[in-house]
Order: structure tokens, then sequence, then C-alpha cells
């Protein structure tokens, strides 16, 4: 954080010559502290207002310039160290915040317990200080403070308190009371300070980005421009990219090992966002996911300086939410479906041309049929194949037509073959044994063969495999 | 659980019409003691699968205490023993066990017993007194 202010001290000076002398002064008053607490912001304030009230009176703006190249422009660099400068004062808040009250203790233990607000707890710290056992007459400042139900509650428990500290005849132990006013008027005029960078901020970025505002508001808006550098970045980056910006665990997780490693991916600007920052965590993954897609279409929209007014950016919003609001509705409870009843149905396929057609491929053939059959009182013909088994003809002598439903085609190759072998002439004498055999099983294609059909007839193959 | 959700068949009338009324569902009933351990696991799984198998099969529980009707009829003697009927009929089933009256051994297995009650509903409407069942349990050890 020294680093910081010293950092913004010299940027501020660069950026307005004038201003040099004064940050000199500042840096001397800023070693006085009260109670052993020194800010780095306090001294700033002046500086900080000074330039909020320049910008913000600056009318004439080049924001073609913002949106070619943000890093140019001392305006914007200006909105972009805002929020730097905004998380160190939210850190000296708390710091400032947890000094009073462990100063106020003594006093009133119980008012830390019923105010978390550090504003409200400062400002009726500061109005009632040590007199408990007169907090009846604040009680018309303190509505204008606290809501009524709130008062009453601070009233009775301070009344307890003066009771209790009668009873142990306790006095109020000395404190210092200007420190702690200090204290307290340093902590109100941060948290002045906060609001009004926020008012500056959201007033800019309403110009220069509204709809991206509209979406996830100006302190968001701005930490995304800070990462990517500037609108158009913001415009051509990569949604998936967008939940990943700011993170600042990355380095530290990966270079040591450390015991606090962080569980959630992508903890960046847009996962404390408040949209975002409250979802149970199941659903934070996808929310970002929703909400980066819309952040980068909002960016490209503020790009081409449409919907100036930021109307698309609400209803991107607005869709978000719905969006959101339907994750998180638990699913309806579905009980056990019940089976359907285990009535076994006939087969509705029937015959059909089709599936005759598939029969008739599949089923015997007419030839095969005759050689299953014998004749009574005859000898059967036989042959042997290439085995050695000796194969029964059967009837299959006699039978004619051949069956054309197996859709079987002779190759090419087989087909020249046996035109070859019928050229040699009718020499089957000399063919091998298995092409005889074959000859004589279908006698019928050697009767087609004779007349020129050879290409009709069945393969030698098929017929070998259907034994 | 399962014992408190599925009806109980407070007496031999109420058994009686169970298994008389229903039309066109098997009646599968639980004979048992609530209070014993594997008749409170039998009830548990009837239980998960009641829903499921409610198309075809309703299921209830009956106290053999209470209910004394039936034991010597059906004898029923073991801590749990589930019987299956059908239009006032009684179904039986082939477990291999040597019993194919009624189902007196733990089942462990939800989709197990589905399959034995699709498949006793299946006999069933088929007009069979006596189905296989799809699992033989001659091999499973008896507690």
């Amino acid at each position: 954080m020294e680093d910081y202010g010293d950092d913004l001290l010299n940027d501020l000076a660069s950026s307005e010559d004038e201003t040099e002398t004064e940050t000199h002064k500042l840096n001397e008053i800023v070693n006085t502290g009260v109670l052993g607490f020194s800010s780095r912001v306090l001294p700033l304030v002046p500086l900080l207002l000074k330039q909020v009230k320049y910008y913000t009176n600056e009318e004439e703006m080049d924001y073609l310039e913002l949106i070619d190249d943000g890093t140019e422009n001392k305006e914007y660099k200006f909105i972009l160290h805002i929020n730097e400068v905004s998380h160190n004062i939210r850190e000296e808040v708390e710091e400032l915040d947890s000094i009073i009250k462990s100063q106020y203790k003594v006093v009133f233990p119980e008012l830390e317990t019923l105010i978390k607000n550090p504003v409200d707890y400062v400002r009726i710290v500061k109005l009632i200080q040590g007199n408990l056992n007169n907090i009846k007459d604040f009680e018309v400042q303190l509505q204008t403070i606290l809501p009524n139900e709130k008062v009453l509650l601070v009233l009775m428990a301070a009344l307890q308190q003066e009771r209790k500290n009668e009873e142990l005849d306790d006095t109020i132990p000395n404190v210092n009371w200007q420190e702690i006013s200090v204290l307290c008027n340093n902590l109100l005029e941060l948290e002045d300070l906060i609001a009004q960078l926020n008012n500056f901020i959201s007033v800019k970025l309403l110009k220069f980005a509204p709809n991206v505002t509209e979406l996830i508001g100006p302190i968001a808006t701005s930490q995304l421009l800070l990462a990517v550098g500037s609108l158009k970045q913001l415009a051509q980056t990569p949604s998936c990219n967008i939940p990943s910006l700011g993170m600042k665990e990355m380095s530290s997780s990966t270079t040591s090992n450390n015991v606090t490693h962080n569980t959630k991916r992508n903890t960046g600007y847009l996962y404390h966002t408040p949209l975002v920052q409250y979802l149970p965590n199941d659903v934070v993954k996808q929310a970002m996911r929703i909400l980066s897609g819309k952040i980068v279409l909002a960016a490209r929209i503020d790009l081409a300086k449409g919907s100036s007014d930021g109307t698309i950016g609400r209803k991107y919003s607005i869709d978000v939410q719905s969006k959101l609001e339907k994750l998180l509705t638990p699913p309806e409870n579905v009980g056990d479906k019940a089976l359907p009843i285990p009535i076994d149905k006939k087969s509705k396929k029937r015959g059909g041309k089709r599936f005759r057609k598939m029969k008739e491929r599949m089923g015997m053939s007419e030839l095969r049929k005759a050689q299953n059959k014998m004749a009574f009182g005859k000898q059967e013909d036989t042959i042997m194949d290439s085995f050695g088994e000796e194969i029964g003809l059967g009837m299959s002598k006699g039978v004619k037509g051949i069956n054309t439903n197996t859709g079987a085609v002779m190759s090419k190759g087989l087909a020249n073959r046996l035109k070859k072998l019928e050229l040699l002439g009718k020499s089957a004498n000399d063919l091998d044994l298995s092409f005889k055999e074959s000859q004589l099983v279908n006698g019928i294609s050697r009767k087609r063969k004779n007349d020129g059909q050879a290409h009709n007839v069945k393969p030698k193959k098929l017929k070998n495999t259907e034994k | 659980m399962g014992s408190i959700f599925l009806p109980n068949l407070r007496t031999g009338w109420h058994v009686d019409q169970a298994i008389l009324l229903e039309d066109d569902r098997l009646v599968i009933i639980r004979f048992g003691r609530a209070s014993n351990r594997e008749c409170m696991l039998m009830d548990e799984y009837l239980f998960q699968i009641a829903e499921k198998v409610k198309n075809f099969a309703a299921i209830y529980l009956c106290d053999i205490d209470d209910v004394p009707d039936f034991n010597q009829m059906y004898e029923l003697y073991d801590p749990c023993t589930v019987m299956f009927f059908y239009r006032n009929k009684h179904m039986m089933c082939d477990f291999g066990t040597g019993n194919n009256n009624k189902l007196n051994f733990p089942i462990h297995d939800k989709q197990e017993l589905i399959d034995i009650i699709e498949t006793i509903y299946r006999g069933a409407i088929k007009g069979k007194g006596l189905v296989i069942s799809p699992v033989d349990y001659s091999s499973v050890r008896r507690q």
C-alpha cells in the first residue's frame, strides 16, 4: 500500500505540476498519527477531490481517444486509478473501524454487536460518547441515523450498560474523546470520499460505457476496463476470459504450495460484483458465464455508441437476473416413474413382398432340396470333393430352373475364366476336380453355359458355401 | 420406513378383500413382523419399488402376530414371507429353493425383485399358476 501511495502521489504530481508542492507538504503530515493509526489516503483526499472536481467540470471530452487507446488519456487514467484508491480506502476504513471499536468497547461493549455498519457505529459514538446515562436526550438525533426499532435497541442496551456500570461502581475509564472523535471524523471523511469517487466514476462511466455500467455497476466496469486496457479491448475479449480478469491468488498458488489454496476458480472482478457475490457456489460458475457473455455484448454496443442511455444494458441485466432466478429455483421433485405393464405383445411384423423375398434369398434352393432327397431302390450318384469326402447327389439330376432369388452376380474375373475354359474346348476332363464337381452339382449351369449365358450362372464359390 | 408408508392389512378380512378386489394387478403381501431386521430390510426394498410397479402390482404388509388367521394355512413361520396373488389365485414361483409357494428369503436387489414381480405378472395374465423365477436362488445362502 505504501508503494501505492507513493505511486499515486507521483502520478498525480506529474499529471498536474502545480500540485507538486502540495504533495510534499502532505507527505510530512502523513506521519502524524492518532492512536497508532496513520493514514496513507487521508492526506491525498484534498488532492483527489480536486482532481475529481477538475474532471467533473471538464465537459469537453474526447471519447474517441478513450476508445482507441485509453492509456494516453489522463482522465481515463485517473478513473482507473480510483479503483486502486477505493480499495485502499476500504482497507483503511476497516482499520479505523476496528481501532474505534477497541477504544469504545470499554464504554459500551454492546453497541458493537447492535450496529454492524461502521458508518452508523461511528456516528453514534460521536453523538453519545460517554453519556450513557443521558442517552434519552439523544433519541431524536439517533432517529436520524437509525430506524426506530434500532434506536430502541440502542437505548435499552445503553441503559442496561449504565446500570451495570453503577452496580459494579465502575466509573468510565479515561478515554481520550478527542482522539476518538478525530478517528471518527477520519472514517466519515473516508466514507464520504468513497461515495464521491463512486459517484464520479459512475457519472463518467455512464457516459463512457453506459450499457456495461448498467449491467455490472460502475466499480466492476472500471475494474474490467483497467484490466483489459480499453473499451475496445473489452469488446474484443472472449467472454470466457472475463471471469478470470483480476484474479489475485493465481501466481501465489502456483508458485508456492500454500495451504490456503484457492479452491474456487476465477475469483476475479466479476466474482466480486454484487450480482454474483451472494450467489451459492454451485451456480457462480454459470452465473459468471452468463454475465460475461452479456458484458462483452454490452461493451460492443458501447463501442458502437448504440443505446447511449443504457437501455440495452438494463435489459441485459434483467435478462441475467431472470436467468439466475431460474438457476436458483430448486428442481421439481419428480417421484419414481412407474414401469410399464409387462405385457408381451406379439410382433406387429407380418409377411409382405419384401419379407418373402428376403426369406427366399436365405432359403434353400430347389437344387439343394432335390439333392437331399433320395430315390427308392436306386443307387445314388456320388462325387468326391477335394477333401476326399463322398457327396451324394440325391435326386438333383433332373431338377430344372435356377434359384434367381439369391441375387448372386458372377464376378467379372470368374466370368472371364469360364469363358476361357469354354474357348479351350469342351475338354472338361482336364479341369480340376473342384470345377468339375461344381459343374456336376449345378447341372443346369452347364446347360446355361452351353447356351452362352455364362454370366447368369451362380458362382462356384457360392455353391460351395451352401453345403 | 417402508413399513409405515406401505398399506398395512390389519385383519384377516382386510387381507381377503385386498386379494379379492384387485382385478388387474398382482397382489403382493408381505407377511412378517415389522420389528424383525430381515423383515425391515424387505419392507424397505418393497417400499422403494412400490411406486415403480404400481401399474401391475399392489404391495401390502401384514403382521403375522396381529393377523394369525393365515399362519397355518400358508405356513407363515419365517420372519418375512412374501406371497403373490392374482385374481384371488395364489401365484407360485419356482425360485429353486424348493418352496414355490412363497418368497421367504432375503433379496437385496431392487431390480431382482422387480424382475420377479414382472415374471409372475406375465405368467398370471397368461393363466399360469406357476412361473419360473428369472434368477435361481438355490445356491443363495439361507440365513
